[in-house]
């Protein structure tokens, strides 16, 4: 069964869209990534313009993140206070992210920013997850009790100002850390059309120290509040949100998201980040290997609307 | 008018052509199409517009169909430092964004491809710029730009074909794909004769959206804004509502 998107302005089959949202969704909500570095690239395998894939997916990862994020505030496990600020650094990072991205499609390079984003900093995220998850994994086994040695790194030890006690998560930091962390998300999280989850959520326990228990909540904060932001952008600046793509794969994605935080409490949280960092790997030796080899055809064309 | 009204009329005007076969005020040709309206709506998935009419005049014709002209950069990739990046680009300005040709025999019976050419008429010259001779570059992209159009089936790579019923009634089958775009479309019916143009006729064939979907389009463009915040807000609610519904599971 076909149904035809109006602003993409193409039929798509109904069912491929539905089953595309509920595993990105189930991944979301396991998670606590938006899910969009899957889904963004997906759906242009589909046929999607690239330009309403990436302004969608945004849309409809308000959905999902929110059903995510109710879940773990009805268990208390959303950081507020570091949030708003992580969200506040997060807003002035995702206009200058705006900013940077038109720039970028003016001059034609776009698609290369995109996939040496993905490579550069989801490759270094992926790594180190895997390296420090299976170390993890490792002396879990052997039975050694480690304390968590990333709790002093030397972001944490600068003099800065503005140290703030976040009861929540039980750490004491300067307001500028988890300003700066939304700041550089944001950017990235909109050149590369994503949630910004897949920065946050490693950027809050190996930068800031948090618990994991916490942080996937307040990373769905995070992506509730910017996706919202950057759809309303997008919606006033290049009309690419279509709301009935958006919808499709939000109804599916929700449904995923609900089951997916359910297992996504129940695991270990080593190995949660263990299957993360594969899935990241994967996606970044897929645009790895997109940027090195000879594509079929060297020509991409764009319509220049009137 | 309506439509079926234009078929009448038509079918009147083709019955006074029997009657007076060479009444010479005929015009040289005269065609018309089964649809003149093409609504896009949530089940489309390409129609075929059947173009048929008869000839008063010997020689040959050629219907070409036009899609809105639009403007399109294209851009190749070369590669650097062991990577696939942009590097030239091509502003190809007006070219329709769907195009297809029928005739009733090839093209280059009608030698005149100087003519052919003026008339942008065959695969070939449907990309040719609009003034002046195409430099290296240009023909380069838009070659580019046409295998692009034609994997999408918005150009044809070959003539189709008008079947003849007689001497003078000819008939074609035009298919618009699911993936064409708004606008206003032309058919045009040329009759040549000796390698000169001796008829011609124009008719548009206008490609809408209808229904919700047309709602939605002509929204998100009037309102961005409230587009926008009304999008937002569809994606909280369906997400709080699906945390309520397995809340209760």
């Amino acid at each position: 069964m076909y149904i035809y998107l109006p602003i993409a302005e193409m039929p798509v089959n109904i069912f491929l869209v539905l089953s595309l949202g509920g595993i990105t969704g189930l991944l979301s909500g396991m998670f606590g990534i938006g899910g969009g570095f899957l889904m963004t690239p997906l759906l242009m395998l589909m046929g999607i313009p690239p330009a309403v894939a990436v302004s969608s997916s945004v849309n409809q990862m308000i959905g999902a993140s929110f059903s995510g994020f109710l879940a773990h505030l009805r268990r208390a496990n959303v950081d507020i206070k570091i949030g708003t600020i992580i969200v506040a650094g997060g807003f002035v990072g995702s206009s200058v992210g705006v900013w940077l991205f038109a720039m970028l499609k003016k001059i034609g390079q776009i698609d290369f920013a995109i996939s040496i984003c993905y490579v550069i900093f989801l490759g270094a995220i992926g790594s180190f997850m895997a390296y420090e998850s299976i170390n993890s994994i490792i002396s879990k086994k052997k039975g050694i009790k480690k304390a968590s040695p990333d709790k002093k790194n030397w972001l944490l030890e600068l003099p800065l100002p503005f140290v703030t006690e976040f009861p929540r998560s039980n750490i004491r930091v300067s307001g500028i850390l988890p300003f700066a962390v939304g700041l550089v998300s944001g950017v990235l999280s909109s050149i590369m059309g994503l949630g910004g989850g897949f920065i946050l959520v490693p950027a809050m326990i190996y930068i800031l120290g948090m618990p994991t228990s916490v942080v996937v909540g307040t990373s769905l904060f995070n992506t509730v509040l910017i996706t919202a932001n950057v759809t309303i952008l997008q919606s006033i600046s290049t009309h690419t949100v279509d709301a009935v793509l958006a919808m499709l794969i939000l109804t599916s994605g929700v449904i995923g998201a609900q089951f997916g935080t359910r297992i996504g409490l129940k695991l270990p949280a080593e190995q949660l980040r263990a299957m993360l960092a594969i899935m990241v790997l994967a996606v970044v030796i897929k645009l790895g290997l997109g940027l090195v080899i000879t594509p079929e055809s060297p020509y991409s064309m764009l319509v220049l609307e009137k | 008018m309506k439509e079926s009204n234009i078929t009448y009329l038509f079918l009147f005007a083709l019955l006074l052509c029997f009657i007076f076969p060479s009444n010479s005020s005929a015009r040289p040709v005269i065609a018309d199409l089964s649809l003149r309206q093409i609504e896009i709506d949530s089940g489309f998935t390409g129609t075929d517009v059947l173009l048929f009419g008869a000839r008063n005049d010997p020689g040959d014709i050629v219907v070409v169909v036009r899609g809105p002209e639009k403007s399109y950069i294209v851009r190749k990739k070369e590669r650097s430092f062991g990577v696939w990046v942009n590097k030239k680009q091509m502003f190809l300005q007006d070219l329709n964004g769907f195009y297809v040709v029928a005739a009733n025999r090839p093209l280059e019976a009608i030698q005149n491809d100087y003519l052919l050419d003026s008339l942008k008429i065959g695969i070939d010259s449907s990309a040719l710029p609009k003034e002046g001779e195409p430099t290296a570059d240009y023909t380069e992209f838009s070659q580019a730009f046409l295998k692009k159009q034609q994997s999408e089936n918005l150009y044809l790579p070959s003539v189709q074909e008008i079947s003849m019923m007689g001497d003078t009634l000819f008939r074609t089958v035009i298919r618009f794909p699911e993936n064409i775009t708004r606008g206003v479309y032309t058919a045009e019916i040329y009759l040549f004769s000796d390698g000169q143009l001796s008829g011609i006729q124009s008719t548009p064939i206008i490609v809408s959206k209808k229904g919700f979907d047309a709602v939605v389009y002509d929204f998100a463009y009037k309102y961005p804004l409230l587009y926008g915040i009304i999008a937002v807000s569809i994606a909280l609610l369906a997400g709080w509502a699906a945390g309520q519904i397995f809340r209760k599971v």
